[in-house]
């Protein structure tokens, strides 16, 4: 996952300026996992409960926030499982999608 | 030569900013623990400790942060067990479907705690487990266990098979070699991550507010139901306490790993 420092300096050598060897060479080498990263943090956002709660406004409510009402205020069950049906098999769609393209256990271990 | 002093720099200018919107907010929250006035504002005419000492009248607060210490304890141990066996497993051992058991291990750390807080409660309720502590540990083993299985998996990634082997060359057996060499070696990783788990099991709150029962509410369901019905310096005091807990049980992990 760590990028070879002799292509950079063979990019310097070869007369590519600082900013030109940055976006031709780091940045391509990089992308893996600046899009894992985006991932990881668009999974723990869409799960967020409690910046929404003490942060949000009235109009600001998200999934998990409204699993939290209609279990603890509504006393409806039934309908905070189904939602959290919904929304645990979409994230597993994504999680299975993004494992086939890069190892979420091997970004995760890397840090 | 310019160039490259002006973007180191700009990487200077760039750390400090993200340093300063992580750190200022907590920093806010310490500073407004000292206030003289009833209201959390900065110090500005003097520090005063009162909201501390009123903190350790109010026996819902001290009652919660006992709870907190039980839970976090015990549950970073249990995590700590059966993240360190789980790790051994998924390192050395050869079988189907690795990879996919592995990332499975990791779903806790990405699903909403929201929902596993509530899948614990349905479950529990299901199997008639007293509510309470052991609902409040066995759901904080689930939530921490990821972090104890990462840390340990990557201390045994970078573990030289061959010294156990030597080991058995040279005379001692299976329980041995595992008491004098693997065991030793993992430890640093170990109580790192039992200090990790202690980390998130002490601040957790969003799966923890479906778990707790009258009785057993830990700090950070203190803090949020406190600040639904008001800001008030004892919450400030309190939030300090729990980072100051914090703060110190990771930056002992963090020497730790150094070593």
């Amino acid at each position: 996952m760590s990028i070879d420092t002799d292509l950079v300096s063979a990019s310097r050598i070869l007369g590519a300026s600082y900013l030109q060897t940055i976006r031709s060479i780091v940045f391509p080498l990089s992308l893996s996992g600046v899009i894992a990263a985006g991932l990881i943090v668009f999974i723990l956002a869409t799960g967020s409960f409690l910046a929404p709660a003490v942060l949000g406004g009235p109009g600001n409510t998200m999934i998990a926030n409204i699993i939290e009402q209609a279990f603890s205020d509504q006393l409806n069950i039934e309908l905070a499982s189904a939602l959290a049906v919904v929304y645990t098999t979409l994230l597993l769609v994504l999680i299975m999608g993004f494992n086939s393209y890069i190892n979420i256990g091997k970004v995760l271990g890397d840090l | 030569m310019t160039s490259r002093r002006l973007s180191t720099g700009g990487y200077v200018f760039i750390g400090l900013f993200v340093y300063a919107m992580l750190l200022i907010p907590i920093l806010m929250v310490v500073l407004t623990s000292f206030t003289p006035q009833s209201a959390p504002t900065l110090p500005t005419d003097g520090i005063s400790f009162q909201w501390y000492i009123e903190m350790t009248q109010d026996s819902r607060i001290i009652d919660s942060m006992i709870v907190s210490i039980i839970v976090a304890t015990i549950a970073s141990i249990i995590s700590a067990i059966i993240g360190t066996i789980t790790a051994f497993g998924i390192v050395r051992g050869e079988f189907a479907y690795k990879q996919s058991l592995s990332t499975v291990l990791l779903l806790p750390l990405m699903i909403s705690p929201v929902i596993t807080g509530l899948a614990i409660t349905q479950y529990g309720r299901m199997l008639g487990l007293p509510r309470g502590y052991p609902v409040l540990i066995i759901g904080h083993v689930i939530l921490t266990l990821p972090y104890v299985f990462l840390i340990v998996r990557a201390q045994l990634l970078t573990f030289d098979e061959t010294l156990e082997h030597a080991s058995r060359t040279l005379g001692a057996n299976q329980i041995e070699t595992v008491f004098n060499i693997t065991l030793p070696i993992i430890a640093p990783g170990v109580v790192t991550g039992i200090l990790i788990a202690f980390v998130v099991s002490f601040g957790e709150f969003t799966a923890t507010q479906f778990l707790i029962s009258p009785g057993t509410t830990t700090v950070p369901v203190v803090i949020y139901t406190q600040i639904r019905t008001g800001l008030s310096p004892v919450i400030s005091a309190l939030a300090t306490v729990l980072v100051v807990v914090m703060l110190v049980a990771a930056i002992i992990a963090e020497l730790l790993d150094q070593e």
